[in-house]
C-alpha cells in the first residue's frame, strides 16, 4: 500500500506506525470464495450508474452478477452504495484519498462481496482493491452543451495529442466533476489548466450532469465514454463532445485484496461467459452503440 | 345458261328459297361481324383498363416509397448527426454513434415494410454532399462494396423531391429513390433507397392469369426495359419497339415470325407511371383480342357461303361455333373487368379515407398543440420523471430556450433543497409517485436560468395514454403573490411591535425621569459648590471636603457617572420608540426636490464625526445615476434621516470589507416614473443574509456588537416611508456581492389622498 508522503522523516515513520497499528487492530474477516458458499449468498455492491446500473436495480452489470451467483450456485443480493462509501463497503476500511494515493484511517463494516458497476481501474484504486479481467473498455470525454463556446477538437490520430488540444480550451471554463470517482478532474490535471471546477454532488446520480450542463449549471462536464455514447443518443443536438481528457480506460470487477479464489473464480467464469457469447448478448442490450467504437471486446 | 323456259315454281321455290335463305345467310354474316367487331372492341378497351388500372397501382407504391425515403431524411437520427457535424464533432469522438443511430432506423424500415413476407427495400445508404457513403444498412461495422456507391452521375444536384433512378450494373438493373438530406435549407447530403425488384415484379408486373399471353414490361422514356434478370419474357425484338412513342396510349399492332417461322400479331400499348419517367409497356398477342378469324378469312368465308349455300350454311353453323366461343371469352373478360372496377373503386376509397384520416390528423394535431404551446399557464409533460415535452410559457418562465428542456427532470429545474430544507429530488419523486394516483397540487420553488427562484403552484396529474402513463404538469407562478403576502406580513408585524414600543417607551419615560433627577441631585447635594451643604454637614460635625476625598477614593462619583450616562441612552433609545407612536402629522410636509435630499444626505453623511472617523467615509467612492429631477412632497427631515441611516449602515458595512482590498462602492440612482420616484442605494459590502433580510426592518433588530446600535433606525425608516408617506422599502442584498435599498415615494408638489381620504373628504 503506498502512503502518502509526509515531508519530515519522523512524520513518515509516526503515520505508518499509526496505520499499522489502526490495520493490526481491525477487525479482519476475509469474505473469500468459501464465506460466499457457506453463506448462499452473493452481495453486489452497486451504485445506480447509467446502463451498467439502472435506477430500478437493472442492467448490465446486474445480469452480469445474477449469472455469476447461477454459476456459484449461490442467491445473489444487491447492496447499494455510494460513490464516497463503495470500496470502504468491500473491504470494510475507511479510506482517504489525495491525488493518485490512498490511505487508510479507520475500520467500517463490510457489505459486499463483489463491485460491478461500471467501475473504472485507476491507479490508487489498484493499490487497494483487486481488479479481474477487463469487463468493458472506456475513457474520458469532455462533453459541454451545443450552445457552448467550446468547439470540438479536430482528432490528429494521436491521442496524447488530442488531449493537449482539449486542455488547452478549458482556460476559465466551468466543468463539472466527480471528486473520488473516475471523473475527478485531478487524475487528468484538470485542476492545473485554469478551468473552474465544480463537483457533482456523490449522493446523485452520475448520469445528472449531462442535464445538469444543459440546464447551465456547469459548461462542460466530464463523462465516460459508455455514457457519453447513451447521452448522445438519449439528448441528441443538445450536447458535443469536445475530445478525450484521458488515455483508453479498462472497466472491471473489483474485489476485496484478500477474496484471491473469488476473484480467481470469476475470471474462470467471465472467460466461459464471454466465449459462449452470452457476454456479447448482454453488451449488445444495453450499450449497443459500443461496437462502433470498440468491435471486439466482447469476444476477446 | 338461259334456256327461255321459266324455271318451274319448284325452281322459283327453290330459287326464292335459295334467295331468301342467301339473305338470310348474309344477314347471319353481318351480324356475325359486328358482334365479333364488338367483341375486339371491348377486349382492347378491357385491355388498356387493365394496363392502366396496373399503373394506377404502381403509382400508388411507388408513391408510399417517397413517403417512406422522405421520412427518413427528415427524421430525428439524420438531422441529430448534420447537427452534430455543423458543431464540430469528429467521427472519432461522437459522429460514429450518431451514424450507427441512421443505420438501425434503416435496418428497421427494411424489416418493416414488406409486402406478404417479401421486403420492398434491398437496402439503404446515406451519401455526404460529395457523394461519398457515409454508413449504409447492414450489420453495425460491415461496409457494402463501395464500388456500387459510386452515385455523382446520378444525382441531380438541384432536385428537392425524392428522384427515382435506375442503372445498370452487372447483377442487372438496380431501381433506387434518391432525395437530398436538408440543413439550414441547405443540401449537406443524399439519402439512397434500393428498391428490391423481383418483390416489385412478382407482385405488380406477374400477369393474372398466368394462362394469358400477356407480359408487362417496365421501361424508361428512353424505352429501355428495367425488369429485373431472369423475369424478362424475352419474347421479343426489343430493339424494334425502342421507337415506340412514350407518352402514347392506343394500342399498336406488329408482327413477328415465331420460332416456327410463321408471322404472329401482338398488340402492344404503354402508359406512364407518375410522376417518375417510367413506363407500364403491356404486350399481348393480338388473337387473344381479337379472336382468331381474321377479316380476309371472313370474306373468303361470305363469299363461299354465296356460291355454295349448302356448304354455306355448314360454315355457318361452324362460324356460330366460333361465335360462342368468342361470346364465352367475353364474357369472361366482362367480368375480370367488372372484378378490376370494383377493385379500382375500392382503391380509390380506401386512398380517400387515408387522405381524410391524415388531414383529420394533421388538423387535430395542429389544434393541440397550438392549445398546448399557447396556454397561460405552464405546462409540462413527464414521463416518468424526465420531461418530455413543454410549452412557450414554462420556457419564458424558466429563460430557457423551450428546446432545451426536454430531456431535464423537473428537479435539475428546482433549487437543491425548498424552502422548508426538504430535498427537491426526493420531495418531487413522492409528488411523481402519488401523482399517478391521485392529483397533486402543492406550491414549489423552481430555479431559472439566472439563478432567481420561483415561487410557483403546481398541479399534477396523471394521464393514461396506449403507449403508457404521462404526467402533466401545470404550473403558476406566484411569487408576486407570495412577496405581497410576505410584505402584508411584515408591515402588520411591524404596526404591532412599533405600537408595543411606543407603549413600553411611554410607560417607561416616567420611571426613567425619576431616575436621572435622582441622580442630578445626589451628585449635585454632595458637591461643594452649594453653601447649603457645607451649612448642614457643619451642623452634623462632619467634614464635607473629607467626605469628598471618601467619595473619589471609593469611585462613588463614578457610578453615579454611569447611572446618568446608562439613563441618558436609555432616555434616547425611549426617545425613538416614541416615534412610532407619533401621526403623520409630526413633522410638517412640503415640495421637496428629491436630488436635493440625497445630496443633503449625503454631505451629512460626509460631515458626521463617527463616519469621518471610525468608517472613513471620504475614502468611499460615490456614484450618482439621477434621473430627471421630481418633486415630492413629504416631511424633509424625516427623509433626510431615513437616506442618512441607509448610507450609514452602508459605510459601516462596507468597513468589515476593507480589509479586502476592495474599492468601497456607494451608487446612488434616482428614477421617475411619472407617478412615482424610485430611489435605490447599493453598497458593494459583504451583503446580508436571506435570514437577516427577513426581520431587517423589526425594531431592536440588530447584527452590531451589543452598545453600537439600538436596531431602530431602520425601523424608523420603514415607518417614515410606509405610514407616513404611503411609499414602500425594500432590501434585496447578495452575500459577498452587496446590498440595495430601494425606496418608492409618490411624486407630485401635493399629497396625493389616498382612495380613502378621498371618500372622507366627498362625503
Amino acid at each position: 500500500m503506498n502512503i502518502h508522503p509526509a515531508p519530515a522523516r519522523i512524520q513518515r515513520i509516526v503515520c505508518m506506525v499509526s496505520i499499522a497499528l489502526v490495520v493490526a487492530v481491525l477487525p479482519v474477516s476475509a469474505e473469500d470464495l468459501d464465506t460466499v458458499l457457506q453463506s448462499g449468498t452473493l452481495k453486489h455492491l452497486a451504485i445506480p450508474y447509467a446502463n451498467f446500473v439502472t435506477p430500478d436495480k437493472k442492467g448490465l452489470d446486474v445480469d452480469l452478477m445474477h449469472a455469476f451467483a447461477d454459476y456459484l450456485g449461490v442467491r445473489y443480493a444487491f447492496v447499494e452504495s455510494t460513490w464516497s462509501t463503495i470500496i470502504s463497503d468491500l473491504i470494510g476500511k475507511q479510506i482517504k484519498v489525495t491525488g493518485n494515493n490512498v490511505s487508510i484511517i479507520g475500520s467500517t463494516k463490510k457489505k459486499g462481496h463483489i463491485i460491478s458497476t461500471g467501475f473504472t481501474i485507476l491507479p490508487w484504486r489498484k493499490k487497494i482493491v483487486s481488479f479481474s479481467r477487463q469487463t468493458f473498455p472506456s475513457g474520458i470525454w469532455l462533453i459541454a452543451r451545443s450552445d457552448s463556446r467550446l468547439t470540438p477538437i479536430t482528432p490528429t490520430g494521436n491521442i496524447s495529442n488530442d488531449i493537449k488540444m482539449v486542455k488547452k480550451k478549458l482556460a476559465g471554463v466551468t466543468v463539472l466533476g466527480l471528486q473520488g470517482s473516475c471523473l475527478a478532474p485531478s487524475l487528468y490535471g484538470i485542476d492545473k489548466t485554469g478551468a473552474k471546477l465544480r463537483f457533482f454532488p456523490p449522493e446523485n446520480d452520475l448520469e445528472e450532469m449531462i442535464p445538469s450542463i444543459i440546464a447551465h449549471n456547469a459548461d462542460a462536464t466530464l463523462i465516460d465514454v459508455p455514457v457519453a455514447l447513451v447521452a448522445l443518443t438519449r439528448w441528441p443536438g443538445k450536447i458535443k463532445v469536445i475530445g478525450p481528457v484521458s488515455q483508453p480506460q479498462e472497466m472491471a470487477c473489483a474485489f476485496s485484496q484478500d477474496s484471491p479464489k473469488l476473484k480467481a473464480k470469476f475470471d474462470v467464469f467471465f472467460q466461459q461467459f464471454k466465449k459462449s457469447g452470452q457476454y456479447r448478448k448482454l453488451v449488445e442490450k444495453y450499450y449497443p452503440s459500443v461496437f462502433t467504437y470498440y468491435p471486439d471486446f466482447a469476444d476477446q | 345458261m338461259s334456256t327461255g323456259k321459266h324455271p318451274g315454281p319448284s325452281a322459283r321455290y327453290i330459287i326464292t328459297g335459295s334467295f331468301l335463305l342467301l339473305l338470310y345467310i348474309i344477314f347471319l354474316l353481318v351480324s356475325y361481324y359486328r358482334n365479333t367487331t364488338a367483341l375486339q372492341g371491348a377486349s382492347l378497351r378491357q385491355f388498356q383498363l387493365d394496363v392502366a388500372h396496373k399503373a394506377s397501382t404502381l403509382e400508388y407504391f411507388f408513391l408510399e416509397r417517397k413517403y417512406d425515403i422522405r421520412a427518413l431524411a427528415d427524421s430525428l437520427e439524420i438531422h441529430t448527426y448534420f447537427i452534430n457535424l455543423n458543431m464540430g464533432m469528429s467521427r472519432q469522438y461522437g459522429l460514429q454513434v450518431s451514424l450507427f443511430a441512421i443505420q438501425k432506423r434503416m435496418n428497421s424500415i427494411i424489416a418493416d415494410k414488406t409486402i406478404g413476407t417479401r421486403a420492398i427495400y434491398k437496402e439503404f445508404a446515406l451519401l455526404d454532399e460529395n457523394k461519398q457513403v457515409l454508413v449504409s444498412s447492414g450489420i453495425p461495422g460491415q461496409q457494402r462494396d463501395t464500388s456500387r456507391h459510386s452515385w455523382k452521375f446520378s444525382v441531380n444536384d438541384g432536385c428537392k423531391e425524392p428522384e427515382l433512378v435506375i442503372r445498370r450494373n452487372r447483377h442487372g438493373n438496380e431501381l433506387a429513390l434518391i432525395v437530398p438530406c436538408l440543413f439550414k435549407e441547405k443540401v449537406v447530403g443524399w439519402v439512397v433507397a434500393w428498391l428490391q425488384p423481383a418483390t416489385l415484379y412478382d407482385h405488380f408486373l406477374v400477369p393474372t392469369p398466368s394462362l394469358s399471353s400477356k407480359v408487362f414490361y417496365l421501361t424508361l422514356a428512353d424505352g429501355s426495359r428495367v425488369n429485373p434478370p431472369g423475369t424478362d419474357p424475352g419474347i421479343l425484338p426489343w430493339k424494334k419497339l425502342q421507337n415506340f412513342p412514350a407518352s402514347s396510349n392506343h394500342p399498336r399492332r406488329f408482327s413477328i415470325r415465331d420460332a416456327q417461322g410463321q408471322p404472329q400479331d401482338y398488340l402492344m400499348t404503354r402508359v406512364q407511371v407518375h410522376p417518375f419517367s417510367l413506363y407500364l409497356t403491356a404486350i399481348v398477342k393480338a388473337r387473344e383480342i381479337e379472336g382468331n378469324l381474321k377479316t380476309w378469312q371472313f370474306v373468303v368465308a361470305a363469299a363461299a357461303m354465296i356460291f355454295l349455300i349448302l356448304a354455306g350454311l355448314f360454315w355457318a353453323i361452324r362460324a356460330n361455333i366460333k361465335h360462342l366461343v368468342l361470346a364465352v371469352r367475353f364474357d369472361e373478360s366482362r367480368k375480370q373487368h367488372h372484378i378490376l372496377t370494383e377493385k379500382n373503386i375500392l382503391l380509390k376509397d380506401e386512398i380517400n379515407r387515408r387522405q381524410r384520416a391524415e388531414q383529420y390528423l394533421l388538423e387535430n394535431t395542429e389544434r393541440y398543440r397550438k392549445l398546448f404551446e399557447f396556454s397561460s399557464d405552464a405546462i409540462l409533460i413527464l414521463r416518468g420523471s424526465t420531461i418530455i415535452a413543454c410549452n412557450k410559457k414554462i420556457a419564458k418562465l424558466l429563460k430557457l430556450k423551450q428546446e432545451m428542456i426536454p430531456g431535464l427532470t423537473l428537479a435539475a429545474l428546482s433549487p437543491e433543497r425548498q424552502d422548508d430544507n426538504n430535498n427537491s429530488k426526493k420531495e418531487l419523486r413522492q409528488k411523481i409517485d402519488r401523482a399517478l394516483d391521485t392529483p397533486q397540487h402543492f406550491e414549489w420553488l423552481l430555479k431559472t436560468a439566472d439563478g432567481t427562484l420561483l415561487y410557483t403552484e403546481i398541479n399534477m396529474s396523471a394521464i393514461l395514454l396506449k403507449s403508457g402513463t404521462i404526467i402533466q404538469v401545470l404550473i403558476r407562478d406566484i411569487t408576486e403573490r407570495k412577496q405581497t403576502q410576505e410584505l402584508l406580513v411584515q408591515t402588520e408585524k411591524m404596526m404591532a411591535v412599533g405600537g408595543l414600543a411606543a407603549g413600553m417607551a411611554h410607560e417607561i419615560n416616567n420611571p426613567l425621569g425619576v431616575i436621572l433627577q435622582a441622580a442630578q441631585n445626589i451628585v449635585r447635594r454632595l458637591g461643594t459648590d452649594l453653601q447649603k451643604n457645607h451649612t448642614i454637614a457643619e451642623s452634623l460635625g462632619m467634614d464635607l471636603e473629607r467626605m469628598q476625598l471618601y467619595l473619589d477614593s471609593r469611585k462613588v462619583y463614578s457610578y453615579l457617572n454611569s447611572i446618568q450616562a446608562a439613563g441618558e441612552r436609555a432616555a434616547k433609545i425611549v426617545q425613538t420608540m416614541l416615534e412610532f407612536g407619533r401621526s403623520n402629522k409630526t413633522a410638517e410636509k412640503e415640495s421637496c426636490n428629491i436630488h436635493t435630499l440625497l445630496e443633503d444626505a449625503l454631505t451629512l453623511a460626509a460631515s458626521d464625526y463617527d463616519l469621518k472617523k471610525t468608517y472613513d467615509f471620504k475614502k468611499i467612492s460615490i456614484s450618482r445615476d439621477y434621473d430627471i429631477s421630481d418633486e415630492v412632497y413629504c416631511a424633509r427631515t424625516e427623509i433626510e434621516q431615513v437616506f442618512f441611516n441607509i448610507i450609514k449602515n452602508a459605510a459601516q458595512a462596507m468597513a468589515a470589507n476593507k480589509d479586502a482590498g476592495k474599492i468601497q462602492s456607494l451608487q446612488v440612482r434616482t428614477k421617475n416614473t411619472g407617478d412615482k420616484v424610485i430611489i435605490t442605494i447599493s453598497d458593494n459590502g459583504p451583503g446580508i443574509s436571506a435570514a437577516t433580510q427577513k426581520s431587517i426592518f423589526e425594531p431592536f433588530f440588530t447584527t452590531k456588537p451589543v452598545g453600537e446600535g439600538t436596531g431602530l433606525g431602520l425601523s424608523v425608516s420603514y415607518f417614515i416611508i410606509t405610514s407616513h408617506h404611503n411609499g414602500r422599502i425594500t432590501v434585496d442584498s447578495r452575500p459577498g456581492v452587496g446590498t440595495t435599498f430601494t425606496i418608492t415615494l409618490p411624486a407630485g408638489k401635493e399629497e396625493k389622498k389616498t382612495a380613502e381620504q378621498t371618500s372622507m373628504a366627498e362625503s
